[in-house]
């Protein structure tokens, strides 16, 4: 399998918790075939809430008319997924998304979208080209991403991202200082030429008993992100490194464990992993800047 | 029928066939959804308190049974 073309956040940090991790899904492009509900769920809510703001925003819709929208494209995005969860079902992302613009009613909003030539800026996707050759094509390397919405608060630019989250407390809040993911969101939003000050992250918590929300505004000074370029610059070596040379190290810490355990796991605990990949994973080409 | 008096099953079906909900129909699928919501939760926390509650009439009548067993002053 060809080295990819391009680079997100995901595959940075998947390279530098695993790399032998980033090889099985990068590299041989599998997955896990059960399906994760947190990112279906993630990524129907995220889906709803872009068409609600963008149907209200550009004027296409009243407040009303763009929440019966986005509850429809919530709806439609769901598709055949199974609908029963104890948190992520289908009616309970109903009413979280309903929450949501309870909490942030759209004519009320502190932060808007950016607006250009009459349209909001959401849905903010990026490929930037790199001073790196792919070791296959010898095309530069692209870092590419996708982010909610730039947003303006208080006269102030900033690239907005929305979370969904089990529990936001202190932790949570605590996070984001030196994530690179939205150090690399600032990092292309100003080479577009949109000066932003930072990110606003918005949590959504899924409880049980309701839905939470918790806003944190996080600066991204120019040094924070010459540091993250730089630092992007050498791990993307160092994978085609790994990638020429045929050896991947592999984690056997915490990136095993994290998130409810890597979907590898199976693969690793085995002295024959090959005879695991039928059966338990499928082919699956990671498009960065697909839809949600 | 309105899509708003369908089942979840019957609404997403209408959904995926091209049809929209509108805003009167949102709102009444959503308040339907919220009220079954609190049903269970009421159902549920009823539930935990009957389990409860026998949790601890079994653990008297274990403590009952262990006394009794116990001997006694004059034994």
């Amino acid at each position: 399998m060809p080295f990819p073309g391009f680079f997100d956040n995901t595959m940075r940090g998947t390279f530098v918790a695993c790399p032998l991790k980033f090889k099985r899904s990068f590299i041989d492009n599998l997955a896990p075939i059960e399906p994760s509900i947190h990112l279906h769920a993630g990524g129907a809510l995220a889906s709803a809430l872009d068409v609600a703001r963008k149907s209200y925003y550009s004027g296409f819709a009243t407040e009303d008319e763009a929440l019966a929208l986005g509850a429809t494209e919530l709806i439609r995005f769901w598709g055949d997924f199974p609908k029963e969860h104890e948190t992520k079902s289908l009616p309970r992302m109903l009413e979280a998304y309903d929450d949501y613009f309870r909490e942030y009613r759209l004519p009320f909003d502190t932060i808007k979208p950016l607006m250009q030539d009459g349209k909001p800026s959401t849905e903010f996707s990026f490929a930037l080209p790199l001073p790196i050759d792919n070791p296959d094509t010898g095309e530069p390397m692209i870092y590419t991403g996708r982010f909610d919405m730039l947003g303006v608060f208080q006269d102030t630019l900033f690239v907005v991202d929305e979370k969904t989250t089990s529990q936001l407390g202190q932790s949570w809040q605590q996070q984001w200082d030196l994530k690179s993911q939205f150090t690399g969101y600032c990092a292309a939003a100003k080479s577009f030429g949109y000066p932003v000050a930072g990110a606003i992250i918005r949590g959504i918590g899924l409880l049980k008993s309701g839905t939470t929300f918790a806003q944190v505004i996080e600066y991204r000074p120019d040094w924070q992100i010459d540091r993250w370029y730089e630092q992007l610059l050498r791990d993307i070596k160092r994978a085609i490194q790994c990638y020429q040379t045929g050896v991947w190290d592999v984690a056997l810490d915490e990136a095993c464990a994290t998130y409810g355990g890597c979907g590898f796991r199976r693969l690793c605990l085995s002295q024959h992993p090959e005879q695991w990949i039928n059966g338990y994973f499928t082919e699956r080409n990671w498009n960065p800047l697909g839809k949600f | 029928m309105q899509l708003s008096e369908l089942t979840l099953d019957e609404i997403q079906s209408r959904i995926l066939a091209g049809e929209t909900l509108s805003p009167e129909e949102y709102r009444s699928v959503i308040e339907r959804y919220r009220g079954e919501r609190r049903a269970a939760g009421a159902t549920s926390s009823k539930s935990r308190t009957k389990k409860a509650e026998a949790a601890s009439f079994d653990l008297n009548a274990s403590l009952d049974a262990l006394f009794a067993k116990l001997p006694t002053k004059e034994e």
